[in-house]
């Protein structure tokens, strides 16, 4: 049986838009999945970019006959049960929370925590990387405790350093190189987390578990400096 | 390998080829000729494969010197074009010696002007593409004083020449319903795609922004994927028409769709420039 509640458009001459609907809270594994079989399915013929709800499915030729498109797409989503033991990497991230940064003092604003606990309760939670997107190798996490929700900053931060951890809009983000960004700095991991020299550029995947620990400054040296290769942090 | 030198960059110049489509879920922006169509046309009049890289100029042309004997062709809508100060004709192949210096003037019609070598510019490829950007190759631009390598090449295996003709100086762009369109009432559909809209001055690779006058109220979208072409529509009523560099996930409505003809010639609208968009169906045959 295709799978009835996805809707899918026609976004331009060679890119068709798989939706779920938002009503479903996350559906990371299922597109996923969904985008994995794509993949595994018409093999470089094919780029796949998922969001949240969404997987765009680019097509490296003219997209064709569309109908015959839309068949070959909608009989993938009964075929997902095929594609098992994904199993993303876990990964321990270390980070030197800034206790002192203006950052800091506005989520505690808005949520009416402690510093120390804002920085527990985030070091506490589990998150799961829904997609990848923004900046080469930024990680969109969900995971993050309802007590730390914050809007994004109304004015963005012309500049936030590279390898900051940041809060926003009920997520959780790393920025691999520095930019300007609208997001809320927590403090700042000695990792490299876009690399294109790295085999594997990115450092976190779709679909991998992320936890973060605290370090001091020392220690943040000792890994900038260090030349770890970062599967250390993995349990790879 | 032999390197050319840019004495002068102009005011932005680059090396671009095809892009890197396939980085786009490790959020790496596709890059690559802002005007894809005019970039292959450089390489087709030395006979180049159409994934050769090309040096892209920004509204000035750039000055650059050779060391060994080559062939270049320069995108027509340039003027200006000397070698060693001898004007040149350009609908065709130059024949480059060695020490010559070439100097090109400014872009007289769009944004964006091409230069292509023999066999293309070797750059590094960094992740399949030697389009520059800044944070995927080591600038997003090249300097004064940068060598850029190139292969030898003495002999044009294919010559075709431009034609004026071949310029695009049409201002209706074709555009698709986007994916958010029937976020917008009738109403506001029917303003956006009746009224002349122009090109302002905040454009750049990553898009073009162009103001509508109406704010629009929406609560922002949860993030969703977008690409070249794709027009977003701002809180404050500002259309954001996303080009080469542009980022791969975005937070606006996509209000509509660039057809991938629209998207060259739309990058060619100066600032100050006019335009109508045109709502075509997408061919589902």
């Amino acid at each position: 049986m295709p799978n009835t509640k996805l809707k899918y458009y026609q976004v331009s001459e060679n890119a068709i838009e798989i939706g779920w609907p938002t009503s479903d809270g996350s559906v990371w594994l299922e597109r996923h999945k969904m985008a994995l079989g794509l993949e595994r399915f018409y093999g470089d013929q094919v780029v796949v970019n998922e969001g949240y709800f969404s997987i765009l499915v680019i097509f490296k030729k003219p997209i064709g006959q569309y109908q015959e498109r839309l068949k070959e797409l909608s009989s993938m989503s009964c075929n997902l049960e095929n594609i098992q033991g994904f199993q993303g990497t876990k990964w321990q991230i270390p980070v030197l929370y800034d206790r002192d940064s203006e950052d800091l003092l506005s989520i505690s604003k808005h949520t009416l925590l402690t510093f120390e606990s804002i920085v527990k309760m985030h070091g506490q939670a589990i998150y799961t990387v829904e997609f990848i997107g923004f900046l080469p190798g930024f990680p969109y996490l969900s995971g993050l405790p309802e007590k730390l929700q914050v809007p994004r900053r109304k004015t963005p931060n012309p500049s936030i350093a590279s390898g900051s951890v940041a809060i926003a809009a009920g997520q959780c983000g790393v920025y691999p190189q520095t930019s300007p960004g609208g997001w809320y700095v927590l403090g700042k991991s000695p990792l490299e987390f876009f690399d294109v020299h790295r085999e594997q550029p990115n450092l976190l995947s779709i679909g991998d578990e992320v936890s973060f620990y605290e370090i001091n400054q020392q220690e943040y040296d000792r890994i900038k400096n260090g030349r770890l290769n970062v599967k250390e942090f993995s349990n790879e | 390998m032999n390197k050319a030198t840019i004495v002068h960059p102009g005011f932005y110049c680059s090396i671009q080829d095809l892009g890197r489509l396939d980085y786009r879920n490790v959020g790496v922006p596709q890059s690559g000729a802002m005007d894809m169509q005019l970039a292959k046309k450089t390489n087709t009049i030395l006979g180049n494969s159409e994934e050769a890289a090309v040096l892209e100029m920004i509204l000035m042309g750039v000055t650059i010197s050779f060391e060994t004997k080559t062939y270049v062709s320069i995108s027509q809508n340039v003027d200006g074009a000397t070698l060693n100060g001898k004007t040149i004709s350009m609908d065709k192949a130059i024949a480059v010696e060695p020490g010559d210096v070439l100097k090109i003037g400014h872009v007289t019609h769009g944004n964006f002007a091409y230069v292509g070598i023999s066999g293309g510019w070797k750059t590094k490829p960094i992740l399949a593409s030697r389009s520059m950007f800044a944070g995927i190759t080591a600038s997003g631009k090249l300097s004064k004083g940068d060598t850029v390598p190139y292969e030898n090449c003495f002999e044009v295996v294919e010559e075709t020449r431009f034609r004026e003709s071949e310029l695009n100086q049409n201002t209706l762009i074709d555009v698709f319903e986007g994916p958010e369109f029937h976020l917008l009432s009738a109403t506001h559909q029917d303003q956006l795609l009746s009224q002349t809209l122009e090109v302002s001055k905040s454009w750049s690779r990553m898009a073009f922004k162009v103001s509508t006058g109406t704010p629009f109220d929406l609560p922002e979208l949860r993030t969703v994927p977008v690409m070249p072409g794709t027009v977003q529509l701002t809180p404050d009523g500002d259309l954001l028409f996303l080009m080469r560099d542009a980022q791969t996930t975005g937070g606006y409505p996509r209000v509509l769709q660039l057809s991938n003809d629209a998207i060259d010639k739309f990058s060619q609208l100066r600032t100050g420039v006019s335009f109508n968009l045109s709502l075509r169906p997408i061919n589902h045959s």
